[in-house]
């Protein structure tokens, strides 16, 4: 007992302040977990509450809490971009002579009433703003604003120190703002049928009161009458989109969901009339109007969710820069005579007015925004864009850079050799668009409809037949209309968009945007799956994989901690060339510890293209080079450069080993040297995103085929392949983004092309499901039909997990429908339907299949935890 | 109940007038975005320092409590 309590002794906290109680504190600004002891979980929140804090907006944080929809709103960005910061290609948007323009911008990170609260409160934070308004739903800020006081590129920056990052807002061909021209009048549609139903339902209810108790022939007349002429313009106004479906699909000689549903509708009409002429009292007009209603909401509501998903999937970044900074004609002549272009005045034109024969200037870590010849500066290159591949490429005077390159190490100067917007990169993206949308899959609904009709129609003739010789005619009709009012199939025509509708919106909210109606049928007929490598797969950049130490000993060296002294030196080293993947990762490697070193003093660094960095003692920088000087030059780079200096023999025998075990492996080394003495040695390579084991992993367990395509040296790829599980004949690198499309072509079965980069835009195209990771850029969500905003590879066992489980909350519904059309067309058969029970019997059904389809778990958190067998 | 057939005529007008009022709201775009509708009638008047006039008072005191 005693024991016990010295092990573990009561918890007594030293300090008892409220703040030592609370085991975290929540951000002031966004109100997440903080690290304790801190007002803000980081530098972003910090700055926002200051910034709204001068401008007297306090008023935010009343209304920060209340969430709206908890389905609506999107992700804040994790990670910021590359180069979005330069927003003055929003200038050469509109024209600066109006008195007043109006301009709409997709906003992201919005989450709460205090951000719909704040951006209406533009007027008063910038000056020259008439108005904003913003559409929750869509993230898009509609604004006003006076050209002559005000840039669009100062509204959006300030938007951006708020935290909302902006761009233009993505309209392509008639999707305007709100709601769209036939979305409007689908809800006039659905405005009219509700009132007819709510009407005729009003006066259905005398009426069946009356099969009871009996009503006067005049007042049943009467009721009947008003209620046809209530029911007129829906069947003829809001139920127009099934007639109009229904004849195309029947001259295309295409089954479609609709005809079921136009047959039921009509004929409960048509006999409905009948009656009402004859004064016989079986009359559906309630039902008809009610069906109606039911039908158009559910699709409205999954043509809304759709739209909210493509336009979500929109507010992700462009990588390709909108403007261009070009050196001004008068500058680039005084300057060529001068010798240097470094010192040249540059002005920033939108891509779109960049003409061929201009000079552009591009800075490390800035994206080439034109297709252009280097006439100046030399630089490593990534052309990650094209060819998937981030290793640098050396890039002197003379070459040919494409639009889309990121420049790493140095300024380069290019002639523009095609005009803004038509670079190689532009033409690929127009070819892609001008492709063609997808064949659209003939879904499970279709299919379902060409049974149902086919069982309705013979089904009504055999009841209906019996009846008319066994009673009369009109007998005979009553019970075949009961039978297709009852029938009518409200759950394949509400089921189904109800459930996708709930699922694509719980997915968009989990932050995995998907696009088409058929998307998630697709997914789940997937019987193979392929992966890009770079940034798909692995992480796309390189990083340190071994460091080994050798400042302490020099023959074998010490895994894991280098010495302050090594740390120091290539602190220094790196900032040489910042952009580096190899910088990165040194940085990323340093980072977990980095306190900024005291200055080297007296040194100077350059960095050699294709080799490394050196740092020169300056004492010793002399014009001249002899044996002594190499002893104090500091280098990091390659093996190669480090013989190329003293000869391949400098490096020991185990060292050699060392070297040649790590290149086996697919790894790069990178040697910290001084002089002939080998500091420190790193070995790199481009390592496996933690999802990805998981993930293959997972789809095998489905029976799906996982195949790597990448445009990568075929030795790197197959390496990956056999750390993942991939089976080497799976495994294709080196394909160019035409080839990679030939390849899924090739593959049998439906294949789902998972990638992130514009190389691979070619073989969504031709896969039966593209996915684009986070990170893809916009002209691949063109193409994508599913786009995870958050997370990356790791999400797919989550997407095809969530569609098998909507697939079966459908598969289900059906069932649901199935059994009480049975039970109704039998009760029908039997001539025991009346309207009443027509009436009862049809709201039920399509309530207990939308409740059902709505509050099953599709897409949740624990849908990945289980291993989902497939439905079929 | 004779009565009937004037209620009935009537209260479909009263209806109808309700459905043109509906039509007219979606054509002018009010029914786009209910989100935002729901939250912003819950903000109060902004209070422009360099609008006419200075009778838009402060609306209460009471809440002047700071966010947590």
């Amino acid at each position: 007992m005693d024991s016990e309590i010295q092990q573990n002794p009561p918890r007594v906290t030293e300090d008892a302040s409220p703040a030592a109680e609370l085991p975290t504190s929540k951000c002031k600004h966004c109100a997440l977990p903080a690290p304790e002891g801190k007002q803000f979980c980081c530098a972003g929140c910090a700055a926002i509450y200051s910034t709204i804090k001068n401008l007297g907006l306090d008023e935010f944080y009343r209304y920060r809490d209340i969430r709206l929809d908890k389905n609506k709103g999107t992700e804040r960005s994790l990670a910021a971009p590359d180069d979005r910061t330069n927003l003055t290609y929003l200038d050469g948007l509109y024209s600066h002579d109006t008195e007043i323009c109006e301009m709409t911008l997709q906003v992201e990170g919005l989450h709460c009433a205090g951000c719909l609260w704040l951006l209406e409160r533009l007027p008063s934070i910038v000056p020259g703003v008439v108005s904003a308004r913003l559409h929750f739903d869509t993230a898009q800020l509609n604004i006003r604003f006076i050209p002559k006081e005000v840039l669009l590129s100062r509204i959006a920056s300030h938007l951006s120190a708020l935290g909302y990052p902006v761009r233009a807002a993505h309209s392509q061909g008639g999707e305007s703002v709100g709601l769209s021209v036939e979305e409007r009048q689908l809800l006039i549609r659905i405005g009219i049928a509700a009132f007819c139903a709510m009407n005729t339902m009003m006066l259905a209810v005398s009426l069946w009161q009356g099969f009871w108790s009996g009503i006067p022939t005049q007042y049943g007349s009467l009721l009947r009458w008003v209620s046809f002429v209530i029911t007129l313009p829906a069947i003829v106004y809001s139920a127009w989109p099934f007639w109009v479906t229904s004849y195309y699909s029947i001259k295309l000689r295409k089954i479609h969901i609709d005809i079921p549903i136009a047959i039921s509708l009509l004929g409960g009409f048509f006999i409905s009339t009948v009656n009402t002429l004859l004064g016989r009292e079986y009359v559906y007009f309630d039902s008809v109007t009610a069906l109606i209603t039911l039908l158009l909401t559910g699709r409205f509501l999954q043509a809304r969710a759709l739209k909210r998903a493509r336009a979500l999937s929109h507010a992700a970044w462009n990588l390709l820069p909108q403007s261009a900074r070009v050196i001004s004609q008068g500058d680039v002549d005084t300057n060529l005579s001068k010798g240097s272009l470094t010192d040249a005045e540059c002005s920033d034109l939108p891509v779109s007015k960049v003409r061929i024969g201009m000079l552009v200037r591009c800075l490390p870590g800035e994206r080439v925004p034109v297709d252009g010849e280097v006439i100046s500066g030399e630089s490593g290159v990534d052309n990650a864009l094209l060819s998937g591949e981030s290793s640098p490429v050396h890039t002197k005077v003379g070459e040919v850079v494409s639009a889309g390159a990121l420049v790493l190490d140095a300024p380069l100067t290019l002639r523009v050799s095609v005009a803004g917007g038509s670079s190689r990169v532009d033409k690929i993206l127009e070819k892609i668009a001008l492709s063609g949308e997808r064949s659209s899959l003939q879904t499970l609904t279709d299919r379902a409809s060409s049974y149902f009709v086919s069982v309705i129609i013979l089904l009504a003739a055999v009841v209906g037949g019996w009846w008319w010789s066994n009673h009369s005619l009109y007998e005979a009709l009553d019970v075949v209309v009961a039978l297709l009012i009852v029938t009518c199939p409200c759950a394949l025509g509400v089921a189904t968009p109800a459930a996708m509708t709930v699922a694509i919106g719980r997915a968009a909210s989990r932050g995995l945007l998907i696009r088409g109606r058929d998307t998630i049928e697709r997914i789940s007929e997937v019987t193979a799956v392929c992966l890009d490598k770079t940034g798909t797969l692995t992480s796309g950049y390189p990083q340190i994989t071994t460091c080994k130490d050798y400042s302490l000993d020099e023959a074998r060296g010490r895994h894991g901690e280098l010495s302050a002294r090594n740390k120091q030196l290539i602190h220094h080293l790196i900032e040489a060339t910042p952009h580096h993947p190899v910088s990165s990762a040194l940085r990323k490697m340093l980072g977990a510890n980095s306190h900024i070193p005291e200055q080297i003093t007296a040194h100077t660094i350059s960095y050699i293209p294709g080799r490394g960095v050196a740092m020169h003692k300056a004492s010793s920088h002399k014009k001249d080079t002899s044996d002594t000087q190499h002893s104090d030059i500091i280098r990091l780079g390659s093996v190669a450069w480090f013989t190329e200096n003293f000869g391949p023999h400098a490096l020991s025998p185990h060292m050699l080993a060392e070297v040649s075990s790590h290149e086996e492996k697919g790894e790069s080394i990178v040697l910290l040297s001084e002089g002939t003495k080998i500091l420190a040695l790193f070995s790199l390579r481009d390592t496996l995103h933690p999802d990805a084991l998981h993930t293959v992993s997972y789809l095998k367990a489905r029976s799906i085929s996982v195949y790597i395509l990448s445009g990568d040296a075929t030795s790197v790829v197959t390496r990956i392949a056999q750390e993942v599980g991939i089976p080497e004949e799976n495994a294709f690198g080196e394909l160019t983004p035409e080839e990679k499309a030939a390849k899924i072509a090739s593959i049998p079965g439906k294949v789902l092309m998972v990638g992130d980069g514009f190389n691979d835009a070619f073989a969504m195209k031709k896969a039966h499901v593209g996915v684009g990771l986070r990170g893809a850029i916009d002209s691949l969500l063109e193409v994508v039909d599913v786009y995870t905003v958050t997370g990356s590879i790791g999400r797919i066992p989550e997407l095809f997990a969530g569609s098998s489980r909507t697939l079966r909350t459908i598969f289900i519904s059906l069932f649901i429908s199935a059994f009480y059309n049975i039970v109704g067309a039998t009760l029908a058969a039997l001539g025991l339907i009346n309207p009443v029970w027509a009436a009862i019997l049809m709201p039920l059904s399509s309530f207990t299949v939308i409740l059902f389809a709505i509050y099953t778990p599709t897409f949740t958190s624990k849908t990945t935890d289980e291993a989902v067998t497939p439905w079929k | 109940m004779e009565i009937i057939y004037l209620l009935l005529p009537l209260s479909l007008l009263m209806a109808i007038i309700a459905v043109i009022a509906f039509v007219w709201g979606v054509r002018k775009e009010q029914f786009d975005d209910v989100d935002s509708a729901a939250v912003r009638m819950l903000f109060d008047e902004p209070q422009n320092s360099n609008s006419e006039g200075t009778h838009n008072q402060p609306t209460s005191n009471e809440d002047t409590s700071t966010p947590t």
